[in-house]
């Protein structure tokens, strides 16, 4: 009987010697993992001048994380679709992708390569404007819209004032501004339209000031077939570019040889033009520029008729999204928490971005006016991007060249249709 | 040689030719049937890619420019060629430094030789329009990269540019290589320059030729960065060409089964003019 309890004490010190031993191995281990350095690899295109800022965000990222190796790669631009489609393909895609609007991501979606991020806390602060590259199409999100980019007009400032010229605020103001400027022998606006881009950006924003102005469903209208190309208010918009070459406001058949973004920004930059229909990211540029010493802003494209007030044109311009296959799902997703926590860091590094959530407090000196009308719900997201099209961008650019060719808005509105409704 | 023995040192690079040319090749042709969009699933869409093609104005525009592009290129840059040619092989103190200074721009990248032609050709402060307004030629200044009808030939200038020294030096080796005598004869029996180049110097360069014009066709058919680089195919669809098209259809609007599809028609295309011309130029050298 002894001997059996003797040996019983004997089992359950080992027991305890083994359960003890267990513990302290998940213990150790657990601090191990913790203390582990893990490499979190993220790509990402550099959208306008961001890279600097982006490396900026990961220091302090790995300072606050210690533990966690943010590895970022810059994929050049133009092929960066193909080559990240490559590596998700290949199961070799980075932990945390950076994609476009929506359309890297939605077939990365289709393709089951995103993990979902609904219950990250930054979601619940994502602004409407936002909400459809968050959740692309369903009521989960899958991305991180990091910033948006605007599209407005740049003034100089100085040009206006010289010639008694107060800010255009509507486009009858506009077009007498520019009249006026044409009178005084000023170049009134830059355009580049090599590609097409730098003619398109005037008809965007000047539908978004009329037909989005009264009516902010106007994308669903043309997606489901109520609203038209071929209808007075798109006629009204593309006119308008005829009309400002017909009046000499700019030199259309030398724009086509003029680059949309470089050139003819870099006019406006020089302080050799009035105005610019153009990215916010320009702000950038105007910063660094040493030839730059004028006063300029940056507001929504005065396209309204008098009495009312412009809409602003936003686009998200680079978001983040998890890869469903990472290798570090959680340090992932602490790292789009850390930017969401961090983004006014990021906007003050950058120039004329504005943030998708309700949380940034940033507001910008040199694009107030753009920032107002954001402030104030007067924003729709860039028309093209929106339509779930993604050669139809294209496609409409190269029908603004040949627009500037001939003049005949009739047949690029009929084209516009027929590639719109091409299933 | 057993023929397994020969099967055997061919293996290698068979296998290779398998897998990196014939595969890639098969399965792309399997693409153009289908919607695949670069990632997931592809879907079998039968003709629709093909019949696609023949309603896109984009494409057709494309293959009207190809050809244009390719009759340019390849009348101008071997004719240019074959004068280079014979002016170095009648000038031997210049000939080695008139072939390296022209093969040169051949070497450089097409990006570097974009770059430097699109400040050639501005419209703001551009070489070119400068160099015509000193000459009192302001009447021909064009904005020549956004022109569309000039744009196309202000490319093929370019590639023009780039690659007559090339054709020069094939032709060159070839006009160095006829023997002085039948020159000699030829010019004893009364014939002057231009008669002893047409009807002597010519018709044995046809070798040269045969080479010259198969490059330059199968190159310029399928161009493709030159008008990527310089224009994006615009203004408009001016300067569209089939290799632009595939990479816009594949790269920039992810629609893979199209560009496979425009790229069958591509390969279709250069392979028939290619045997076309090969077997014309071919019985001509065969009548030597």
């Amino acid at each position: 009987m002894k001997s059996h309890q003797s040996s019983r004490v004997f089992e359950m010190k080992v027991f305890s010697a083994l359960t003890i031993g267990a513990a302290a191995v998940v213990v150790i281990g657990g601090v191990q993992a913790q203390n582990e350095q893990v490499t979190l690899r993220v790509a990402g295109f550099g959208a306008a001048g961001s890279v600097a800022a982006i490396k900026i965000i990961d220091a302090q990222f790995m300072q606050k994380n210690p533990n966690i190796k943010v590895d970022f790669e810059e994929v050049a631009g133009f092929q960066y679709q193909s080559i990240l489609n490559t590596r998700f393909v290949a199961g070799d895609a980075p932990d945390v992708v950076m994609s476009n609007g929506v359309d890297f991501a939605k077939p990365w979606l289709k393709a089951g390569y995103l993990s979902e991020l609904t219950d990250q806390p930054w979601v619940k602060n994502v602004i409407n404007g936002n909400r459809t590259e968050t959740y692309l199409g369903t009521n989960k999100a899958y991305q991180f819209v990091i910033e948006n980019a605007g599209v407005g007009l740049f003034y100089n400032k100085q040009i206006l004032d010289d010639a008694g010229i107060a800010i255009p605020q509507n486009y009858p103001q506009f077009i007498a501004a520019m009249t006026k400027l044409k009178s005084a022998g000023k170049t009134p606006i830059s355009i580049g339209a090599k590609i097409g881009w730098g003619a398109l950006m005037p008809v965007a924003t000047g539908i978004v000031s009329t037909a989005y102005r009264t009516n902010p469903n106007y994308d669903q209208r043309l997606l489901n077939g109520q609203a038209k190309f071929d209808s007075p208010e798109w006629r009204t918009v593309l006119q308008r570019v005829v009309d400002w070459s017909k009046a000499g406001f700019f030199d259309a058949k030398m724009s086509l040889g003029i680059g949309d973004f470089e050139q003819a920004a870099g006019e406006f930059i020089a302080g050799r033009a009035a105005f610019l229909v153009h990215g916010s990211w320009n702000v950038d540029a105007l910063r660094d520029s040493k030839t730059n010493k004028f006063a300029y802003g940056f507001m929504p494209f005065p396209g309204n008729p008098a009495g009312t007030k412009s809409r602003a044109i936003i686009f998200a311009n680079a978001n983040f999204v998890v890869n469903a296959k990472a290798k570090q799902p959680e340090a992932s997703r602490k790292y789009l928490n850390f930017w969401a926590d961090n983004i006014d860091t990021y906007l003050k590094e950058t120039g004329g971005r504005y943030s998708s959530l309700t949380t940034s407090k940033y507001r910008e000196v040199e694009t107030a006016e753009f920032g107002r009308a954001l402030s104030e719900n007067r924003a729709s997201v860039y028309p093209v991007g929106n339509w779930d099209r993604p050669s139809f961008q294209e496609f409409f650019m190269k029908q603004m060249q040949q627009l500037l060719t001939d003049n005949n808005v009739d047949s690029v509105v009929k084209a516009l249709d027929t590639e719109f409704n091409r299933k | 040689m057993r023929w397994y023995v020969a099967l055997g040192f061919l293996a290698p690079a068979l296998g290779l030719y398998i897998l990196f040319v014939l595969y890639p090749t098969l399965r792309g042709m399997s693409y153009s049937f289908t919607d695949f969009s670069g990632v997931g699933e592809a879907q079998y869409v039968g003709l629709t890619n093909y019949q696609r093609i023949l309603t896109d104005t984009q494409a057709v525009a494309a293959i009207r420019n190809t050809l244009v592009y390719a009759i340019i290129v390849v009348i101008a840059q071997n004719i240019l060629g074959l004068a280079l040619a014979v002016w170095m092989g009648n000038m031997p103190r210049v000939r080695n430094f008139a072939r390296v200074a022209l093969f040169t721009p051949s070497m450089l990248s097409a990006v570097v030789v974009a770059f430097i032609w699109s400040y050639l050709y501005s419209p703001l402060g551009g070489v070119l329009n400068a160099v015509l307004d000193v000459f009192g030629l302001g009447i021909l200044k064009r904005v020549w990269l956004g022109d569309s009808s000039v744009a196309l030939l202000a490319i093929a200038v370019v590639s023009i540019w780039m690659f007559t020294g090339q054709t020069a030096a094939i032709y060159l080796t070839n006009y160095l290589g006829i023997s002085q005598e039948i020159r000699e004869s030829a010019t004893l029996e009364g014939a002057n320059a231009w008669q002893r180049f047409f009807y002597v110097e010519f018709p044995l360069l046809a070798p040269a030729t045969t080479i010259c014009v198969t490059l330059t066709l199968i190159s310029s058919l399928r161009v493709f960065d030159l008008p990527f680089l310089l224009t994006k195919g615009g203004p408009g669809n001016a300067t569209e060409v089939l290799g632009l098209a595939i990479f816009q259809a594949a790269f920039t609007n992810q629609q893979f089964g199209y560009g496979a599809a425009l790229a069958v028609v591509l390969t279709l295309f250069v392979i028939m003019v290619a045997v076309l011309q090969s077997s014309v130029l071919r019985k001509r050298e065969s009548n030597l």
